[in-house]
This record gives C-alpha cells, sequence and structure tokens, in this order.
C-alpha cells in the first residue's frame, strides 16, 4: 500500500516522509523560536527580537521546504523555469497580497513604527502589537485589536506618538478679570516646576492669550516626555485648578453685565392672584 | 544609612523618614514610610541587606538612562588645557538583599524632587535626568543622603577656548564609591569643540565600598557608552 506510486517515482511513503519532514522542521523552527525569545528577551529590544525570531523561523520552514523538494520528486531547477510563468499568473491573481507583502517588506526596512509604538492611522489610534509581512495588528486605547493591511498603512499618513522622545500639550486656563494674571502665572509656574516630567528644558511657556467674554485666557504650554505625557496631562490641570482656587483667583463662569436704560424698583415680595 | 545589615537589624530613620524589617512569624516584612508606604514581604534566610546609592535616573519611575548635570556656574577653558572641579550628583538610595552575590532589589527611594529636561531636540534627543550643581574646586562638605561628589576632568581639545555649562553622562558606565563622608564617582569629559564633547563615568581609587549597581553594560557589549554630546555643550 506505501510503496504504490502516486505519480512519477513518488510513492506514498515518499509523501508521508516529506510530511514527517516538514511537520518536524515547523517544530523544530517553533522550539529554536521559543529557546531564543527566552535567551535573548532580555538582550534585545522587543522589536528588534520578533523581527530576528521571525526570520529564523522563515529560514528553517524554508530550508526545510527545499530539502523535501527531491523527496516529492520536485526539480528545483524546473521549479524555476516554471517559476517565471507561474509567479505572472499568480502575480495577476493575487494583487492585493502581493501588493500587502511588498508593502509589509518596505515597511519593515523603513521602519516609520515599530512593535511598542503609538500610532495614529486613519481614524485608528492604538499600540502597535505586530508587524507582519502581510498586515500589521493595532490594539487600540480602548483595547480593541485592530488588522491594517501592510499595503493600506504603507500608502496612508501615520502619525507615531512616541518616535519623538518629547511632546507637548496645552491647557487653556481661564482666569477672572479682576485676577492678577502675573500672580496666576507664577502659581502655575511652582506647579510646573514641582512636577518631575514637566521637562525643564524646553521650559513650560504661560501667557495671556485671549481676552474672552467673561474671562482671561491664559495658554499654558508644556513638555514632557512622549512615553509620559498623558498621565501628566490628567495630572495637572486639576492641580492647577485647586491652586489657583486656594490662592483666591476664581476659575470664572460665563458671565454677562446687563445694564438697563431705567432704574429697576426691586420689591421685597410678591402678590399672588388666584 | 549606607552600608550592609542583616535582616534583624535592619532600620533608618531619617526626619520623616522611617524604613525597617519586621518579622511577623516566619515572614519579614519591608516597610517604608514617608512621602509614601512601601511594603514588601522578603522570603529569605540568611540574607543580607545593603544600602547604598544608585544610578540617579530611578525615580519616579525609570524612563532614561541620561543624567545632565548643568553648572550653576559656566566655566571657560582655554585651548589644549587639562583640569578637574568638583560637582555634585542627585543621590537616589537603592536597598536591595544579597545572598551569595545574588542581588535583588527591594526599594528605591530618594530625599529630593527629580527633575527631567530633554537634551537636543525632540526627535534626535534624549531625556535626561537633570541636575543643578554648584563647582567647586575642592571637595565640599555635603549632606551625603542627598547629594554625591562628582570629580570632572575636562579636557579641551580645540584649538578655542570653550564655554561649558552641562555634562551629560549614560548612567550605564557610572560607578559610585561611598563611605562614612560621601558618596563619590570619578568622570571625564573630552571637549572636542566648542559644541561638541564626549562624557563618561570612569573608575575610581576612592577609598570605600563600591555601590551595588543597577545599569550594567553587558559583557560582550563591544561599543563604548561614553555619551557624545552633539547638541552643545
Amino acid at each position: 500500500m506505501i510503496e504504490q506510486v502516486v505519480y512519477g517515482d513518488v510513492t506514498v511513503s515518499d509523501i508521508i516522509l516529506a510530511s514527517i519532514i516538514l511537520f518536524s522542521g515547523a517544530i523544530f523552527a517553533r522550539s529554536v523560536v521559543v529557546f531564543l525569545k527566552r535567551t535573548l528577551s532580555e538582550r534585545m529590544k522587543k522589536d528588534q527580537l520578533e523581527l530576528f525570531l521571525k526570520v529564523v523561523y522563515y529560514s528553517i520552514i524554508f530550508t526545510v521546504f527545499v530539502a523535501v523538494l527531491p523527496i516529492l520528486g520536485l526539480n528545483l531547477s524546473g521549479l524555476l523555469v516554471a517559476g517565471g510563468i507561474t509567479g505572472i499568473v499568480i502575480g495577476f491573481a493575487s494583487q492585493s497580497v502581493i501588493s500587502n507583502f511588498i508593502s509589509g517588506l518596505f515597511l519593515i526596512w523603513e521602519k516609520p513604527i515599530k512593535i511598542g509604538d503609538s500610532i495614529s492611522v486613519g481614524n485608528v489610534m492604538g499600540v502597535v502589537t505586530d508587524i507582519r509581512v502581510m498586515s500589521t495588528t493595532i490594539r487600540t486605547f480602548d483595547g480593541l485589536f485592530v488588522r491594517i493591511p501592510n499595503s493600506t498603512l504603507f500608502t496612508s499618513n501615520i502619525t507615531n506618538l512616541t518616535t519623538n522622545v518629547a511632546r507637548r500639550f496645552e491647557y487653556i486656563v481661564g482666569i477672572g478679570y479682576k485676577d492678577d494674571a502675573d500672580k496666576a502665572k507664577k502659581i502655575i509656574e511652582n506647579i510646573l516646576e514641582d512636577h518631575p516630567f514637566v521637562l525643564k528644558n524646553p521650559p513650560p511657556t504661560i501667557f495671556v492669550d485671549n481676552l474672552g467674554e467673561s474671562r482671561v485666557d491664559m495658554v499654558v504650554r508644556i513638555w514632557a516626555p512622549s512615553t509620559e505625557w498623558f498621565n501628566v496631562k490628567m495630572e495637572l490641570l486639576w492641580k492647577i485648578k485647586c491652586e489657583l482656587e486656594k490662592n483666591g483667583i476664581q476659575v470664572p463662569f460665563p458671565q454677562r453685565v446687563l445694564w438697563f436704560a431705567n432704574e429697576l424698583s426691586v420689591s421685597g415680595g410678591y402678590d399672588r392672584k388666584d | 544609612m549606607f552600608g550592609r545589615y542583616t535582616l534583624n537589624n535592619f532600620s533608618i530613620s531619617l526626619e520623616n523618614f522611617r524604613a525597617e524589617i519586621k518579622k511577623f512569624d516566619n515572614t519579614y516584612i519591608y516597610l517604608r514610610e514617608g512621602s509614601e508606604r512601601v511594603e514588601k514581604a522578603i522570603l529569605g534566610d540568611a540574607v543580607e541587606i545593603v544600602v547604598n546609592p544608585v544610578e540617579p535616573v530611578n525615580l519616579p519611575k525609570n524612563i532614561t538612562n541620561y543624567l545632565m548635570i548643568e553648572f550653576r556656574r559656566k566655566i571657560l577653558l582655554e585651548p589644549g588645557r587639562e583640569d578637574y572641579f568638583y560637582v555634585t550628583f542627585p543621590i537616589e538610595i537603592g536597598v536591595f538583599v544579597v545572598k551569595s552575590k545574588e542581588v535583588g532589589l527591594v526599594d528605591i527611594f530618594s530625599f529630593l524632587k527629580p527633575k527631567y529636561t530633554l537634551y537636543g531636540n525632540p526627535d534626535q534627543g534624549v531625556i535626561c535626568r537633570y541636575w543643578l550643581s554648584e563647582v567647586y574646586d575642592r571637595i565640599p562638605e555635603l549632606d551625603k543622603v542627598r547629594e554625591g561628589i562628582v570629580e570632572l576632568r575636562i579636557t579641551n581639545q580645540s584649538e578655542k577656548w570653550v564655554e561649558i555649562s552641562k555634562v551629560v553622562f549614560d548612567v550605564y558606565t557610572m560607578h559610585i564609591y561611598y563611605n562614612d563622608r560621601m558618596s563619590f564617582a570619578s568622570a571625564y569629559m573630552k571637549v572636542l569643540s566648542s559644541k561638541l564633547a564626549e562624557a563618561e563615568f570612569l573608575e575610581s581609587s576612592f577609598e570605600g565600598e563600591r555601590s551595588i549597581e543597577l545599569y550594567t553594560t553587558k559583557a560582550f557589549q563591544v561599543v563604548g557608552r561614553k555619551f557624545v554630546m552633539e547638541w552643545g555643550i
């Protein structure tokens, strides 16, 4: 039964042997990857390690695959000749697949993003969890899994939120017209000086930006490390508000002063007519 | 404060700060109280506790391995001159458990408020722990739990006078030594032009214990870790 010829000189036993070798090769590749991951995880950056492991994994799989071909009676030189024609056919049939693959290679080479980066692409914003040859996966900040085909990613405007080591954010803090803007500025400066991750340089800037209808708007611009800016942003605004109020500076509500042409007489009560 | 303790005799107190290890049944509990409260269980016997200054880039959390020391008084150095002076660095204190040369980190604390800064520009620069220091021509008397001494040797290899206002180090090169009086480190800064320099910490012959280090270069590291200051000195 197992010596039964399937095609050419290839028997059932050859196919079983090839399958066993392929299966063993896959297990071996996986084992090597697991071993390397354990050994190198503390010595290499995560994105570099992932790329290295992929190269190792696919190299082993490719080597095993090539080694198995003669058992299956497939001649590599023949494949190369046939490959040209087949490649054209496959290329037309799977343009998007090839496009994604090539884009994936360019993404890995150009490195506009790395695993672990926070990015914004189109209307998706989140952390890059993997860059594969066909697609890139992102975990959005609200925990959703998003898969973006590499060709889409490659032709989109990518905003990498963490490539630069520092970034700026700003608040607009309103104070009353009767309040002292210089005093408010000093109070805010002290709060910013106290926070470790409000960078000393570039220094924060605080200035009166707008004289609004019911308040004076002060702009507070702060530079923070890219990895920390959101925590800093969350922490500081309420501190500023509390500290200003503690020092007698009110963050005002919208208000309007009304002038009446005739003086109004105000009575102490009202008559109710049934 | 710095030195070696046993599990049973570890207790540090200073102003409103207190750190100690208490035994509850068979478990040792590390407890620190002050501006914040830290509590950890230590499961191990015959363990030694080591308290020493560590590289000052850990608080409130580690986001960088660079330390910038800005000089309160700028220094002008003539062409070709080599000189040395003393500046200070901020002290962060590490508490370690040690058994047969295996070291575990228990806690890091400091009596200073940390501050960070950017050296260079946002896309190519680095975030650094920031420290403003006086410049001394001899070793000053300092509060040893807050400030340590860096002996900084500077060489001006350019052909012009240079003005130096700061130095940036990679703490992976930092070796801190301590004794009863102070914490100490040696460093070298090679000025190549008015805007370019190299800086690194050096081994020192200081008489004292060498601190347990948190940032150590790997044995197979080929490239040196001296920091190239290319965005101004």
